[in-house]
């Protein structure tokens, strides 16, 4: 693992590794090129999982981040071998106002389904995507859930019902903390 | 009208018919609701006469945002709900997220607390292949071996129920440990109940007579010649496109990699453990499920050595009564009896993590059935289905 | 059946033929969720519900008279679920197990699960748990049974207006 981590660390710039698990930042151009450089020289065929973080202030569900961020997407992909148990995580920040990337299914072909999922949810483009329909929601569904801005309608209309517990949920602007 | 002439009857004998038949193709609706697709999921299939030539799955009739309620519970709450995602074996859902809220948090989880959810991983993982081998041989034809399998089973949710107090969502785990065990007796503050009484004995039966069950299921269904041509060089997968799809599990070791997150992490001790991976050679349906049996034998065996020696201690580590996880992201993968099942926590420092991803073994298991049913025959394709086992919980989230 | 409209069965009578319809419910199988894999064990050998009856299981709604909506429905499976009732022919009855359908269970606030399988199809019994226990969801169907036992017929087997499907 370490030797693995040194030889990531010659070849990509941003290289970290927290909590067991090394996280490579990239730049959107340099998105295709570096799961290339992955998959051929470093041997990570496995194609784990693809997915999006919304960072944004005004939150309507949950807490808000601890620090200001710049409102933006990132994009989180996970790579592994099945012979060792080498993995990195790959993250890139898009914008929000043209959030589009292109699309891996050239490198890896699991990524297809993926990638439609992230397009639901969060509403990014995908170019170069051979069919980027909805994947869960039924037609006709407006909205992309998963925005840190999409509202849950049922918590607006009824309150939790468990309200006679001792601790707080996330979203609640309370600060006390019971003991 | 063609009259007959009689002295041309030879060579109207030996005339053929050289019309081509001229086929529409049709396009067969599969599902939601159907008593062979393992829950809501729905194939649009394009066949010819029985031959399959394009599926396309419909996902979706089971998705009930997962992510989303992540971002309003607190972690203690999402443990239970997490458990539902894969809901035969529901309680080995619950063991990555902990472990991953545990590495975030910089927690030391004791030994025995430990031991404890390995045993109960590992029988999560026996029911998971138990209801396996009944619905797979009930799709394939024969309507013996699920009574068989039920009735095995009982006997291993009753000794998950004796310690947890649930069948199969337990909800059991805590940051930091296992909640004191249900067990009997009257309970005060200060009485921590633990195992309870008789569950070394119990356990050996029951272990002992799974390995029993399994080797039933084996000669039964693993020797019957019908099953042999229904099920061997029927959707032959390679190791790839195995990869390329991200399809991991007992699927992965039935093509023949030897790939075992049990031996190549450390969210559990598996280390202290004997155990083989069994693994396949041609990577068709008879060899997922021969490797699916033979895990349970492994599993039991795992059992039988882990209640040996139990290390003594407390069952909990200590943590602050309102639970607050450090800023910071993890990723965090296990051995689930489907495949690989991970969770990547994003944390920001507050009750509940502010994005939980979940990446389940089903859905990209599933996301090859375009590629290995082109070509496949009608029946075929109910067996390949059966044989990849997923669950539509798994799949939708 | 005119003659039932006007003046009724008289009780023996009626009584023989809620007792029969009690005691040979086919029940068809839509299992969505956990609460199938719990219906499974029911049908198994401990826990049997075989000798209520409820054999066998038909796969198609035209012949079955009991649908037990185990699971979460969704907002996408919903018209499917509305769909299957119509096609089911009368008299038929509805079991609503598990909290996820009978209002919505831990799902409660998401964004793509229906509050309730009673907002679609009248139910007759709701049976409480996640997952019920196999013994609460036997005395779920001992229950109807003791509904269809007290049924009057006259009310039950009125002429509805319900398009043909």
């Amino acid at each position: 693992m370490e030797e693995f981590l040194n030889q990531i660390k010659e070849d990509f710039k941003d290289v970290s590794n927290e909590f067991e698990t090394i996280l490579i930042k990239v730049d959107v151009k340099n998105w295709l090129s570096s799961h290339e450089a992955l998959r051929d020289k470093y041997d990570l065929k496995f194609f784990s999982w693809l997915s999006a973080i919304d960072w944004d202030n005004d939150v309507a569900v949950g807490d808000a981040p601890k620090e200001q961020v710049t409102p933006s997407f990132e994009i989180v992909s996970c790579l592994s071998s099945v012979d060792n148990s080498n993995l990195v995580t790959i993250s890139t920040t898009i914008s929000k106002d043209e959030s589009s990337i292109p699309s891996l299914t050239s490198i890896y072909v699991g990524a297809n389904w993926h990638e439609r999922e992230a397009f639901e949810m969060f509403g990014i483009e995908f170019l170069g995507h051979p069919n980027l329909i909805k994947l869960y929601l039924p037609d006709g569904y407006e909205g992309n859930p998963m925005l840190k801005s999409f509202e849950l309608i049922s918590r607006e209309v009824k309150p939790w019902p468990g309200d006679v517990d001792v601790e707080s949920m996330p979203g609640d602007s309370t600060e006390e903390n019971t003991e | 009208m063609n009259t007959i002439d009689p002295q041309n009857f030879q060579t109207i004998s030996e005339a053929s018919v050289s019309v081509e038949i001229e086929t529409e193709d049709m396009t067969l609706n599969i599902g939601p609701q159907h008593p062979s697709t393992h829950g809501v999921l729905r194939l649009v299939a394009k066949v010819d006469g029985e031959k399959v030539y394009n599926v396309e799955p419909v996902l979706g009739y089971m998705h009930r945002g997962y992510e989303k309620l992540a971002e309003v519970r607190t972690y203690p709450q999402i443990t239970t709900l997490v458990n539902r995602i894969d809901w035969v074996a529901g309680f080995s859902n619950e063991i990555p997220f902990i472990a991953g809220a545990e590495r975030l948090m910089e927690i030391e989880v004791p030994e025995r607390a430990k031991q404890i959810r390995l045993i109960l991983t590992e029988m999560a993982r026996i029911c998971s292949h138990f209801v396996f081998n009944g619905a797979y041989a009930l799709e394939v034809g024969a309507l013996t071996p699920i009574f068989y399998a039920m009735e095995d089973r009982e006997r291993v949710l009753d000794l998950i129920e004796s310690v947890t107090g649930g069948r199969f969502h337990p909800n059991f785990n805590r940051i930091g440990g296992v909640k004191p065990a249900a067990g009997s007796g009257p309970t005060t503050k200060k009485n921590i109940q633990d195992l309870p009484a008789g569950f070394y004995r119990d356990t050996k039966i029951a272990m002992d007579k799974v390995i029993e069950a399994a080797d039933k299921f084996q000669n039964l269904i693993g020797g019957n010649e019908v099953f042999h041509k229904r099920t061997k060089n029927i959707g032959v997968l390679s190791k790839e496109t195995a990869e390329a799809y991200g399809v991991s599990g007992p699927i992965l070791r039935a093509s023949g990699v030897k790939s075992d997150l049990r031996t190549q992490t450390d969210y559990l001790p598996y280390d202290k453990f004997d155990f083989e991976i069994p693994i396949g050679q041609n990577g068709d349906c008879y060899d997922r499920w021969d490797v699916r049996t033979r895990e349970m034998i492994e599993s039991a065996k795992i059992v039988l050595q882990a209640i040996e020696d139990m290390p003594s201690g407390p069952l909990q580590a200590k943590v602050p009564k309102v639970i607050k996880v450090p800023a910071g992201r993890t990723y965090v993968r296990a051995e689930n009896p489907k495949g690989e099942m991970g969770y990547y926590i994003v944390s920001e420092g507050g009750l509940g993590p502010y994005r939980l991803k979940v990446r389940t073994a089903s859905f990209s298991n599933v996301s090859i059935l375009p590629v290995m049913l082109e070509g496949a025959l009608l029946p075929d394709l109910i067996a390949i289905m059966g044989s990849l086992d997923f669950v539509l919980g798994d799949v939708d989230r | 059946m005119g003659v039932v409209d006007k003046f009724g069965l008289p009780k023996p009578i009626s009584s023989v033929f809620n007792w029969a319809r009690s005691y040979s419910l086919w029940y068809f199988q839509f299992g969505l969720a956990c609460c199938a894999i719990e219906v499974m064990a029911v049908s198994g050998p401990r826990h049997d519900f075989m000798r209520l009856g409820i054999i066998p299981l038909p796969a198609s709604p035209r012949q079955a008279d009991l649908m037990i909506v185990a699971g979460t429905v969704t907002d996408k499976m919903a018209p499917s679920v509305k769909r299957l009732y119509d096609q089911m022919p009368e008299p038929k009855y509805v079991i609503s197990m598990g909290s996820c359908s009978n209002s919505g269970g831990p799902y409660w606030d998401s964004y793509s699960v229906t509050k309730g399988v009673d907002q679609l199809i009248p139910v007759d019994v709701y049976v409480p748990g996640c997952p019920p226990r196999p013994e609460a969801l036997q005395e779920g169907i001992i229950l109807l049974q003791k509904k269809i036992k007290g049924e009057d017929m006259k009310s039950k087997w009125v002429e509805k207006q319900v398009e043909p499907l």
